[in-house]
């Protein structure tokens, strides 16, 4: 591909997917610097790989996977968050109303949770994937893919509202093939 | 919630929130479920209990997914990965030594353009190294890159422009303005300005063309952190001097024309002044306090 209309592309798919790209990088990072150089990375991937992007309808699909990569690569090098599932902290005082809760709240709960939940639950609530494109991103089962978001959501509303904090239900993954 | 069974069902409420759980945010279901989801369907539609808790449960997932996808965007990050990305399909071949011939000794000697101050080592792989090679590249692709944007510069030399209306007109965002492709065409950059702690060009520099004007300015998006000081965005609009049709007397020594207004509601600060032959005209999306600091650093070199 000739440089301008690569730089055109590039250009394009930055106008088009910057902004979600960012948010989804700070709600994965927590950080304002940290979701900046996570998208910057995930650009400058793009750009080096463009010619893999077949089809303009997936580009969201494929920066979120970019995305992803860098993610998960960066918390390795960056002495990887392997924190078990089991050991989250339990929410201290259960709230016995809901209450209001604010950005910041939210992204203290996201912080709490393994990598490998938080993933899919911040892809969840933006509403960007289906289930399958999720679990092919992560390679890992659908149903897989849905515990995580289950638990994840639940630890949220524990962390959220009062919600859940006398329900202790089993893991359940269904096998079903539903996406959204 | 206290878990409770239907005798007749194989599904309890436990096990039939947990999988409408996984499946919607607003689950009212379109299409056909399978059998797993439906006999969970069925059950939480018929149990008041399951249904206070469902119904409560998408309220919040309502509520989150709202909440997670407010976030601001910062300032300038459109252009600073267009920058960046631009920089990257730059022949790396280039001699830049050779080619930044503007006075600014920090770039011909290879240094960045602008010094980091208190930079942080993020965990996310972008080295102190790299950013430095970031700066250093984006200011030699200021001056070096490509010919396209010189048919611009030219093409617009001829009829003066107004300060007036550069200080009334000129864009805040680089939306729609063209691209400098040809760094080689823009006027240098104030002396002092690279050698000012914390400041450093956020975006890839555009031409501007004031109505009514054949001639060009250039726009360069820039960002000032210092410090225990709030930091501040803005704009360094450059013009060589015999296409400034009015520069104030006073603008033309080292002393610097603020100007303070209002733009959309927001207030907007404005300063000029002109060296080696160039005008300059900062803008700042802030209060004059925030611009005149900068001023005070810029200025003691501009004599």
């Amino acid at each position: 591909m000739e440089s301008p209309e690569l730089q055109q592309r590039v250009a394009e798919l930055i106008g088009q997917h910057y902004e979600l790209l960012y948010r989804v990088s700070f709600r994965l990072t927590g950080s304002t610097a940290d979701a900046e150089d996570l998208t910057q990375q995930t650009f400058l991937t793009a750009q080096q790989k463009l010619h893999q992007l077949r089809e303009l309808e997936s580009a969201k699909s494929w920066l979120l996977a970019i995305l992803r990569h860098h993610f998960f690569r960066n918390r390795s090098r960056a002495a990887r968050q392997s924190v078990p599932w089991d050991s989250l902290p339990e929410p201290s005082d259960p709230i016995a109303e809901p209450t209001e809760f604010d950005s910041e709240a939210l992204q203290l709960a996201l912080n709490e949770l393994p990598d490998e939940f938080r993933f899919p639950l911040v892809l969840y609530y933006f509403h960007e994937l289906s289930y399958q494109e999720i679990a092919t991103q992560l390679d890992i089962p659908l149903g897989t893919v849905m515990s995580r978001l289950s638990r994840g959501k639940q630890h949220l509303r524990r962390r959220l509202i009062a919600e859940e904090t006398t329900i202790q239900a089993p893991i359940i993954t269904p096998t079903s093939s539903l996406t959204r | 919630m206290t878990p409770f069974f239907h005798e007749s069902d194989a599904v309890n409420c436990v096990v039939a929130l947990e999988r409408l759980d996984c499946v919607w945010i607003d689950p009212v279901p379109d299409e056909p479920l399978d059998a797993d989801l439906s006999a969970a369907w069925e059950h939480v539609r018929q149990c008041s209990a399951c249904w206070a808790t469902f119904e409560k449960r998408r309220e919040c997932d309502a509520r989150l997914a709202m909440i997670m996808q407010t976030i601001p965007v910062p300032v300038g990050l459109r252009e600073q990965l267009l920058a960046r990305t631009a920089e990257m399909s730059v022949d790396s071949n280039i001699n830049v030594g050779g080619i930044l011939k503007t006075g600014n000794d920090l770039l011909f000697n290879g240094k960045p353009l602008v010094e980091k101050q208190g930079h942080r080592e993020g965990a996310y792989g972008v080295s102190s190294l790299c950013r430095r090679a970031w700066v250093i590249t984006t200011a030699a692709a200021m001056l070096v890159c490509a010919a396209s944007g010189s048919w611009l510069w030219y093409a617009m030399q001829g009829r003066p422009a107004s300060v007036q209306a550069l200080c009334e007109l000129t864009p805040l965002t680089a939306e729609g303005l063209p691209i400098v492709q040809d760094f080689s065409m823009l006027p240098v950059l104030p002396q002092s300005w690279p050698r000012i702690k914390g400041l450093k060009i956020i975006g890839v520099p555009c031409w501007f063309q004031p109505p009514g004007s054949k001639t060009a300015a250039s726009w360069i998006p820039f960002e000032l952190q210092q410090p225990k000081s709030k930091r501040i965005h803005g704009v360094l609009l450059t013009m060589l001097r015999e296409n400034v049709l009015d520069p104030p007397s006073g603008l033309m020594v080292q002393s610097t024309l603020l100007k303070y207004a209002h733009r959309a509601g927001k207030p907007l600060s404005v300063a000029g002044w002109s060296e080696q032959g160039v005008v300059y005209l900062c803008f700042v999306n802030d209060e004059p306090a925030a611009l005149e600091r900068l001023m005070k650093l810029t200025i003691p070199t501009a004599a």
